[in-house]
């Protein structure tokens, strides 16, 4: 694919290096894993983790590694990093709301609160980072301005991703509003819509920085 | 990956393009992405979940209004997260399985400081030493 061995070509010269890690952060229920999913198999097959309706439920990162791009110069390695999603507040009921006992529910809030300090951690050894945002949420929160301020302190490259066109009630809209000085590519990472977009963002935006 | 129709609980094995069209089963219009299909049970309350969800609506027709609102909630934000700013713990124990997580403190410091009932407790970085 044409686009792929510009972004291969691309993120070569930029990064200097031949392994580049690209981190997808966000709120719980963003999209993160299905979003992972879908990078990896456009790009090397397989996928990174199970995608579940329960929140919390990626409580480890989980990286896919090995993502191989070509082109016929050169060649790059890229992992996928997806991260447990960022949350301010986590509560056993949440949990309890999907069937399961205290204990487990419990046990998953600690679990769930882990992999936040797990996720943050990785930032140390992230290129990039793709942010995922819930298009049909409110995208004034404290996770997100957080997250953002952070990122932009820390100088690593962002790309706001709305994810879940494909709803009702979706505004990617408010999201490009929200954050003008942010590159916002409106995706359904669960249909592919847009996903070109983001590619090409990623290009541009990772592109440009360092 | 397969669609499950969390209305009628049909699978598609690929079901990719009944995501905009609807399910032709039911008509439902949310699909799940997954391997594992859910039971009814958890269907229902998926599907309530997505239904009820609270929309972000800004007040107001004029451009102008919009972008106020844009601001100010924008500033509401900020300030709730500026808050944590003061506090020293990045962890806060409510009680078991209830944390208050403190994102500005996690984001700036290596250390990570529990609150637990007014004592704290630092936790040593080699106790979430990361895998590579
Ligand atoms: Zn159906």
């Amino acid at each position: 694919m044409g686009l792929l061995n510009r972004l291969s070509a691309w993120l070569l010269s930029i990064f200097g290096k031949k392994h580049v890690r690209i981190g997808i952060y966000g709120p719980p229920n963003a999209g993160k894993t299905t979003l992972a999913n879908r990078i990896a198999q456009d790009w090397g097959g397989g996928t990174v983790g199970e995608v579940s309706e329960v929140p919390h439920e990626t409580r480890k990162v989980q990286k896919k590694g090995n993502v191989v791009i070509k082109n016929d110069k050169a060649s790059l390695v890229i992992d996928i990093v997806d991260t447990p999603g960022i949350a301010t507040k986590i509560d056993f009921h949440e949990f309890m709301e999907y069937g399961m006992d205290e204990e487990e529910a419990k046990r998953r809030a600690k679990e769930a609160t882990e992999g936040v300090i797990e996720a943050i951690k990785w930032l140390d050894n992230i290129d990039g980072v793709i942010l995922l945002m819930d298009s049909t949420k409110n995208p004034f929160t404290q996770v997100n301005i957080t997250i953002l301020g952070n990122l932009e302190a820390r100088g690593l490259p962002v790309i706001i991703a709305a994810n879940k066109i494909d709803l009702d009630g979706s505004t990617p809209a408010t999201l490009k509003s929200a954050f003008p000085q942010h590159e916002v590519i409106p995706i359904s990472a669960l249909t592919g819509a847009n996903i070109d977009l983001l590619y090409e963002a990623m290009v541009r935006k990772f592109g440009k920085k360092k | 990956m397969p669609h499950q129709c969390l209305k009628c609980g049909e699978i598609y094995e690929d079901g990719s393009k009944y995501v905009l069209e609807g399910c032709p089963k039911c008509g439902g219009k949310f699909f799940l992405y997954t391997r594992n299909p859910l039971p009814e049970k958890a269907r229902k309350k998926l599907l309530e979940k997505i239904e009820s969800n609270e929309l972000f609506e800004v007040e107001g027709k004029k451009l102008d209004e919009i972008i106020d609102e844009i601001r100010k909630r924008m500033q509401e934000a900020a300030e709730e997260a500026s808050k944590q700013k003061e506090k020293v713990e990045s962890i806060e124990v409510k009680q078991m399985g209830e944390y208050e997580i403190n994102l500005y403190r996690l984001l700036e410091d290596g250390s990570i400081i529990v609150q637990k009932e007014g004592t704290y407790f630092i936790y040593l970085p080699s106790l979430f030493s990361r895998k590579k």
